[in-house]
């Protein structure tokens, strides 16, 4: 692959979030710069824990502005993710300086990506527990009549628990009647939805792309099924997200959104719109077992793709899960990918956020490093557990930047390379 | 320059189905796979009536595919038994292939009833909170469940199984996934990014969790005490909504040049497509059919055809009130005076609606067709409403020279897609 996904003519014209403490990229660029987390003690109304520590949360004030972002109509109908996606969309729009009214909406594209995990959950439920608990024992056939006849449930359940919300919602929301994607689950469906945004633009399917990534994290059995497998910092822990440190004890879960707009480099120089980054392409491995070539397989077909070595990279922004097993995992992979010794400076935006579900943090990062000419230090690293890779840590490291890496691991084994570049490398 | 797609090999799996030609003969001679799901049933769900992959059946997958299965889930089982079926037909060794891909649609991996009611009991019902650590403390919990519930776990098994490497992706598009994986795939390989793909869905759907959702929508056919067999009634008058099936279907997809030069039968070729949002309602689309003739003649143009040139339909045909009228009227709408001359059939009447999989399943069903020339029944099909009427419905499956197929797929949420397949 990778023939058109690298041929360098798909930009970024404009980019958006809502992402923990973090209303626009400007703001994670800050609290990057000042290794400020965002992360908080975890908080639910509906679910009470002392073990699942901290969270990163989209707080009350921006579920409030995302809610406000979307039509009356569909608000009963969008998720709390899909709210989220359409504020940061928004805000990609007005970044790219564009009117959507002023294109054609079937030429408008919109690829999702969406991190499925919290529809169904219990809290779809509650009514019909209630009510049955209040009659004795609960079981199943009981708990069905409830739901079914009582009025027992979310009646807007199936339409939430699409796998498109976000797209259908989307689509609604802007008038799009264009091409269009979407995919789940995590990872994958964060490439997923970046390149099929990119074919469709090559290919002259779509002039404009939107490409929205939202999930969250906070469902109950998720959560408790990451806790159980330790990839979440622990109450008596250090209780900070401390990735690639000797100390890191976990990860710390989280949920958001990210949009970018896309269009071709022509179009883009044709309306004079600003442009932030081109895409230089993409590329993925899947493994379920260990592989410390992982990440040196992705990259070096990503960059024979473009013509390009390991010297044309720059900076490194790496995912850093944060539990023991697996950034152990990542640095082997990180080690291997710099085994002649390049000194390319590498850091993370996972600590500041939290770990946000099919969310590119990393790349939205990676697209400030490069307007900033500037790589900020790992929040919470003060001993690397690896002394091979040339982490960017207590300080930010300021040198020109034309060209970074952004990698990516999930826990199910799926690894990616996105390489983007400065506007000038377009052609 | 565009590559010409062709199909050189298909693999499926659905309710009381091991493979396509076993559908196919089934759909042929008017078997349904509709039955009352048991376990469904004694959890009482009032509708329990569904195509439901056997028990049996899914713990044979999960002995044969071992450790892979412990953690993928149900979907990816099938996902697995469809793909080596489909590579098998190919006669294709995919470790020999650089520039593969892998497009392996499912929608979702649901909670199940029995996890809902151990996180029941720990709910205070007077303050409407649930203990997560007590229910940690107190409940054994599969280390692997969280895994289990990831839609894309039968991509990820496929890849690993395949060496897909680069391009592997989980199309969620609801009803339109399967349709839309096997499109996207075609993209991918007409415009020369890839040279071989695998393209289809998986989903088993015929459990707690979605039947109670689609129910309470008023989505699902009500039961009564109708013979299970006669619930899906697509473009019948008589229809009351669709009935839940769990299945599996993958093409092998590859550049005509690739496979004419390692000498592969060609089964049929995917000629077009087109996938589109409609912008219109989340719950509906345009009752007059505006949106889906749109995306019918999208994909017919990305063909290079001419209504004309259209000799079939396999419709998306859910037999809910507002579908098979909306497709109804969108084919009339495009098809003008020749609709009366198109036949139309639905493959969801003999084996509902596996959601993503739907459109996998039914493209393989329309290459089969084009290879028998033969098209296949709509299952319980007697009489239209007004606007059902003139759409020609096939009763009985019955020889014709086909040449080329559409096969729609519409979504919820306004995400609509077709396939235009043509003869090899």
């Amino acid at each position: 692959m990778n023939t058109m996904d690298n041929c360098t003519s798909v930009v970024i014209t404009g980019a958006g979030c809502l992402l923990p403490g973090c209303d626009s990229p400007a703001e994670l660029w800050q609290r990057a710069l000042e290794q400020r987390c965002a992360t908080v003690p975890y908080a639910d109304d509906m679910v009470r824990s002392e073990l699942i520590t901290r969270f990163g949360h989209i707080n009350t004030q921006q579920s409030a502005a995302a809610l406000d972002a979307v039509p009356f109509k569909l608000r009963r109908y969008a998720t709390a993710a899909s709210q989220w996606g359409i504020k940061a969309t928004k805000d990609a729009l007005v970044s790219a300086n564009l009117e959507l009214a002023s294109v054609d909406a079937e030429r408008v594209g919109v690829f999702t990506a969406q991190a499925d995990y919290c529809y169904p959950a219990v809290q779809s439920f509650m009514t019909g527990i209630r009510q049955q608990y209040e009659q004795g024992e609960l079981d199943i056939p009981g708990l069905t009549h409830e739901f079914l006849n009582a009025r027992g449930m979310d009646s807007f359940l199936s339409i939430k628990g699409l796998s498109n919300n976000m797209l259908a919602i989307a689509s609604l929301a802007f008038g799009s009647r264009g091409d269009c994607g979407a995919y789940v689950q995590n990872a994958s469906a964060t490439l997923a939805a970046l390149r099929s945004a990119m074919i469709s633009l090559k290919r002259g399917d779509s002039d404009v792309a939107l490409v929205i990534f939202t999930g969250s994290y906070n469902e109950a059995l998720t959560l408790a099924e990451l806790f159980q497998a330790q990839q979440l910092t622990s109450a008596g822990a250090s209780n900070e997200f401390r990735p690639f440190d000797q100390a890191r004890d976990g990860g710390i879960a989280g949920e958001g959104a990210i949009a970018f707009v896309l269009e071709t480099a022509a179009r883009a120089r044709a309306r004079s719109a600003p442009v932030l980054a081109t895409i230089d392409g993409i590329s993925n491995t899947t493994r379920f077992e260990r592989d410390p070539s992982a990440y040196r397989r992705c990259t070096d077909r990503l960059l024979q793709s473009i013509g390009l070595d390991l010297d044309s990279v720059d900076a490194i922004v790496a995912r850093g899960l944060g539990s023991k097993d697996d950034d152990e995992q990542e640095i082997q992979q990180l080690e291997h990918l710099l085994v002649d010794g390049q000194a390319i400076p590498v850091t993370c935006a996972s600590p500041i956020t939290g770990l946000v579900p099919a969310c590119p943090v990393d790349l939205l990062l990676a697209l400030q490093m490069l307007q900033h000419q500037q790589i900020p230090a790992i929040a919470n690293l003060t001993r690397p557990a690896s002394t091979r890779v040339p982490w960017v840590y207590r300080q930010p490291h300021t040198k020109a930047i034309a060209r970074v890496l952004s990698l990516g691991r999930c826990y199910s084994g799926f690894h990616s390379a996105v390489s983007l570049s400065l506007p000038s490398f377009i052609g | 320059m565009e590559q010409r797609v062709v199909v050189t090999g298909m693999g499926l799996i659905c309710g009381q189905a091991m493979s396509a030609p076993a559908l196919f003969e089934r759909i042929k001679t008017l078997q349904s796979s509709v039955r009352v799901h048991p376990g469904l049933a004694a959890y009482g769900v009032a509708n329990a009536a569904c195509s439901y992959v056997d028990e049996a059946v899914l713990a044979g997958l999960a002995a044969r595919y071992g450790a892979v299965a412990s953690r993928c889930g149900p979907p990816a089982l099938l996902a697995l038994h469809a793909a080596d079926q489909a590579v098998a037909n190919a006669g294709l060794d995919l470790a020999t292939v650089v520039r593969k891909g892998l497009f392996a649609a499912c929608n979702k991996q649901s909670m199940e009833a029995e996890d809902l009611l151990v996180l029941a009991q720990h709910l205070d019902p007077h303050t409407d909170t649930l203990n997560l650590d007590l229910y940690l403390e107190l409940e054994r919990h599969d280390p692997l469940a969280y895994f289990h519930k990831r839609q894309d776990m039968g991509a990820l098994a496929l890849a690993e199984r395949y060496g897909f490497d680069d391009v592997v992706m989980t199309p969620g598009d609801a009803c339109a996934a399967g349709g839309i994986s096997i499109g996207t795939a075609y993209r991918y390989i007409a415009s020369g990014e890839l040279d071989v793909a695998l393209a289809g869905a998986a989903e088993t759907m015929c459990n707690y969790m979605p039947m109670l959702s689609f129910s309470v929508l008023g989505a699902l056919a009500p039961q009564g005490l109708v013979n299970p067999g006669e619930i899906s009634r697509p473009f019948d008058k008589a229809r009351s909504g669709f009935v839940m099936g769990d299945g599996s279907a993958f093409l092998v997809l590859e550049s005509e040049a690739h496979a004419r030069a390692r000498g592969a039968v060609i089964l049929g070729y995917i000629s077009g497509f087109a996938k589109q949002t409609e912008a219109w309602r989340i719950t509906s689309s345009p009752r007059d059919g505006s949106d889906y003739a749109r995306c019918m003649q999208a994909a017919i143009r990305d063909a290079g055809l001419a209504l004309d040139d259209i000799d079939h339909i396999n419709a998306h045909g859910t037999s809910t009130e507002q579908n098979d009228s909306c497709e109804s009227l969108a084919i009339k709408k495009l098809f003008a005076e020749r609709t009366a001359k198109i036949p139309v059939t639905s493959n969801k009447s003999a084996i509902g609606h596996s959601l993503a999989a739907s459109g996998a399943i039914e493209a393989a069903m329309s290459i089969l067709s084009l290879q028998h020339q033969l098209l296949l029944p709509t299952l319980n099909y007697q009489e239209p409403d007004d606007d059902t009427a003139d759409i020609q419905v096939v009763r009985q499956a019955t020889p014709a020279p086909l040449r080329h197929v559409l096969s729609n797929s519409f979504g919820f949420g306004g995400e609509n897609s077709a396939l235009v397949l043509s003869a090899a």
